[in-house]
């Protein structure tokens, strides 16, 4: 019995160690006959798997924007349409289809649209498209509100304090609207139109000696 | 203790067998732990691995195409496209390697080469949809807006 285990052990050994190295090879060999015989041409179904798939709403986006390139509004419209039945939470599209809208010149259909998207899904563009079309229609409390939405995360953009300097004077609230364009010409001290502006809104404010003042440094 | 000796041996196997696979197949292992990341999108930790398997002499259709879209999702486009021009020029045919290029030359606005090559594979493939579609972002790329628009409608099955 004893010598039986003794017999045993080294063919144990021999199992352990070789076996694996002999099974290692096979797999090895497997393997590497498998790799080399691997197809240098396959289906494009195949290739796309580290390809990103494209569905069709993607694309149809995609058109109705190059459409928009080419100024083919009507087009353009006519796709972001049937993106939006398809899609109507994609707020992104709605926002560029009332763009698409706006420059065809259609500002109330512009703001019907951009009226139907949730106020936080806005971007900043859109977001000025929305005010500059409550501007337009003279409801200066909704548009006042988007610019000052717009500045307050971005103080420096001068172009949209401006609007909201004009409408503030437009208003009669001659006193923001001035506070508004001192920090314009703060940052702005040779803008000739702005300083005009700033002047005739302190004439309406009854400051006239100062609004003189003002004009006369915008003359050459 | 026989049973014992039983186990041992089995254990002794199965680590063994491990331990044999890892060293005579190293190249292959690294390949499949790039893949494994690649496929969970971490591109950054693939790029290592593919580049020893390559280094290892590695030889997989697909490698190089996947080490270079790794690039590309790390913003890395130029490497892309270096590693997809030397292995075109190697295997003319590679098709995924063909696509991550084109797709590369979009990426740095290489647009005229980009719609060229997406041309190419669509001569090859007239009924694969997405390589119609990259082609007409590659001619909207361009500015060849007309161009893309009618790629786009056949795409979408619209009458052009």
């Amino acid at each position: 019995m004893r010598n039986d285990r003794h017999h045993a052990t080294p063919s144990f050994l021999f199992l352990l160690f070789a076996l694996p190295l002999i099974l290692g090879l096979a797999v090895g060999d497997g393997l590497a006959a498998d790799r080399d015989k691997g197809p240098a041409l396959r289906t494009p179904e195949a290739v796309k798997a580290g390809s990103e798939e494209i569905p069709d709403w993607i694309a149809r986006w995609e058109l109705a924007r190059v459409l928009s390139y080419l100024k083919r509004y009507d087009e353009s419209t006519v796709e972001y349409r049937k993106l939006i039945k398809e899609k109507p939470s994609l707020a992104e599209a709605r926002a560029e289809m009332a763009q698409v809208l706006f420059w065809q010149g259609r500002p109330d259909d512009a703001l019907e649209e951009l009226e139907r998207i949730p106020p936080a899904s806005l971007n900043e563009e859109t977001r000025e498209i929305l005010a500059d079309l409550y501007r337009a229609q003279k409801r200066y409390d909704k548009a006042e509100s988007l610019y000052q939405a717009i500045l307050a995360r971005n103080p420096d953009h001068q172009k949209v304090r401006l609007k909201l300097a004009e409408i503030l004077s437009w208003a009669k609230r001659y006193d923001e609207s001035l506070a508004e364009y001192g920090k314009i010409l703060t940052k702005r001290p040779q803008d000739v139109q702005v300083r005009r502006k700033y002047a005739f809104v302190l004439i309406w404010a009854g400051r006239h000696a100062e609004g003189a003042r003002e004009l006369k440094q915008t003359l050459p | 203790m026989r049973r014992l000796v039983i186990v041992l041996v089995f254990a002794g196997l199965a680590i063994a067998t491990t331990v044999a696979y890892r060293l005579l197949n190293q190249d292959m292992v690294l390949y499949r732990q790039a893949e494994e990341r690649f496929e969970r999108h971490e591109y950054d930790e693939a790029i290592p691995l593919y580049r020893a398997a390559l280094k290892a002499g590695f030889v997989k259709p697909d490698l190089c195409a996947h080490l270079a879209r790794s690039l590309l999702m790390l913003g890395r486009p130029e490497e892309a496209i270096a590693l997809c021009e030397g292995d075109l020029k190697k295997t003319p045919d590679r098709v995924s390697t063909m696509m991550t290029l084109a797709e590369a030359y979009g990426r740095v606005g290489r647009f005229d080469d980009a719609a060229g090559l997406w041309r190419t594979l669509l001569t090859r493939y007239p009924e694969d949809r997405v390589i119609r579609i990259h082609l007409a972002r590659a001619l909207a790329g361009g500015g060849r807006f007309n161009e893309a628009i009618l790629m786009y409608r056949l795409v979408l099955g619209d009458k052009p």
